[in-house]
């Protein structure tokens, strides 16, 4: 289904992250004002992700960190154009790269680990478990790092008292 | 200033609408940092300090006058049930910054925030499409094709539905949790086992359909806030959080593993 060519695969990807925003806004309730901006930072940092990937041969955490803190600066550089928290756009859009399969197949492992005879069908399955396990805590960890970014890098500032040296762009002015 | 003065009234009052802004947040998932930042913004604005402890379950609440410290009001609420509403969260910020700059009296801001409580949300149908389409498009990211996809949308769908049957029959929220991911899993499954194949031919990936159909369910802005609040030093909210969040993934686990297991788990 994803097209081969990279560049279509790249404008298909940021159309599917865009999406899965729009839709986890959705389920979060998210004010249907600023739901675009959660679709434009999904798509983006989803591709940067499958960029990353796909073009460099990143590792995947590293990709992944990659996207979801260029999510958490842009949410704070939005959340002061659109007026609001950066947190109600910069959750749905990290949750676009959830682990899903890596935890699948974290699950599937520890069932078939309480089936009795499974050390004699497949002696990798405890390792094999353990590392998709470890994965998708790893990845858990890194979308919570991308949406805490500016409480991390900026204590005790709020999204519209950080100051960040960016040229003067009129699209990020406040009102 | 003496424990009968209308000025220790009103710091009662303003305690008050401290707890109830706080546990407000906390149901509608914001992360301690947050809560502590909004409700000390909005009663500064009365020359009041207040000390707070976060647990999940309730919030605990002292405030005293920035003039009389050895006069305290403490106030303990247990938070409403827990449901995550971000339009509500962007309301509240707004009402901080407003009676910050505004400097409007404790009941005006007190019935404020009444108005605010009873915004109504996205419509039932509108959620249910828009959870469809997450999942579908999780499942083509991950490496699916249409034919995954259709089944990974319309199984979210009837999840989902359950869920929300189940929630409105007053059950355990765990129970809603596991009966969804089974429903979800259910329909998955009889794609994995080629139920589907005489309507519309092979499908190349139905292992992507059932990993992502039930992601709708995870539990993202407890788990998500339980790293927020270990990073900002709420240790307490945080441990019950992760445990919350953990014990959610443990119930859709469940839930998969049922409907797995009915299958037969060497199928998978």
């Amino acid at each position: 289904m994803i097209p081969e060519n990279l560049i279509f695969a790249t404008l298909f990807d940021i159309l599917m992250g865009g999406l899965i925003a729009v839709g986890w806004g959705i389920l979060f309730n998210t004010p249907r004002q600023v739901l675009y901006v959660a679709a434009l930072l999904g798509g983006l940092g989803h591709s940067i992700r499958y960029l990353l990937l796909e073009a460099a041969g990143a590792p995947l955490v590293l990709a992944t960190l990659a996207g979801t803190v260029t999510i958490g600066v842009l949410g704070i550089l939005f959340a002061r154009k659109v007026d609001t928290p950066p947190v109600i756009f910069t959750m749905p859009a990290c949750i676009t790269m959830i682990p899903g399969m890596y935890a699948y197949h974290t699950m599937l492992g520890f069932i078939k680990m309480a089936g009795s005879d499974i050390q004699v069908q497949d002696p990798s399955l405890a390792s094999q478990t353990a590392q998709y396990f470890v994965i998708t805590v790893s990845l858990l960890f890194t979308l919570s790092i991308g949406i805490t970014i500016g409480s991390l890098l900026f204590r005790k500032k709020t999204a519209r008292e950080i100051k960040l040296n960016l040229p003067n762009w009129s699209f990020f002015k406040t009102k | 200033m003496d424990y009968t003065s209308p000025e220790y009234k009103e710091l009662d009052h303003i305690a008050t609408l401290a707890v109830e802004i706080g546990t407000f947040l906390l149901a509608c998932g914001a992360h301690c940092g947050r809560i502590s930042r909004n409700v000390n913004r909005i009663v500064n604005t009365w020359d009041v300090a207040i000390h707070m402890h976060f647990s999940y379950t309730g919030i605990l609440v002292t405030a005293h006058y920035d003039t009389h410290p050895e006069m305290p009001v403490t106030i303990y609420k247990r938070s409403p049930s827990h449901g995550v509403n971000f339009a509500a969260i962007n309301e509240i910020s707004q009402l901080s910054w407003l009676v910050a700059s505004e400097k409007i009296s404790v009941d005006e801001t007190f019935d404020l925030f009444t108005q605010l409580k009873n915004k109504s949300s996205y419509s039932k149908s509108i959620l249910l499409a828009g959870i469809g389409m997450s999942c579908a498009c999780l499942c083509i990211v991950a490496g699916g094709d249409w034919r995954d996809a259709i089944v990974a949308f319309i199984a979210s769908i009837a999840g989902m539905f359950a869920r929300l049957e189940v929630i409105r029959r007053k059950f355990n929220p765990m129970i809603s949790f596991t009966m969804a991911a089974f429903v979800t899993s259910f329909i998955t499954s009889l794609s994995f086992i080629g139920v589907f194949e005489p309507i519309w031919g092979v499908s190349a990936a139905p292992d992507r359909a059932l990993a992502t159909a039930v992601l709708y369910l995870v539990p993202g802005v407890p788990l998500t806030n339980c790293i927020i609040d270990l990073i900002e030093g709420y240790i307490p909210s945080a441990i019950t959080r992760g445990v919350f969040g953990s014990f959610i993934l443990l119930c859709i686990a469940a839930g998969m593993s049922i409907s797995i297991l009915l299958f037969g788990i060497n199928k998978f």
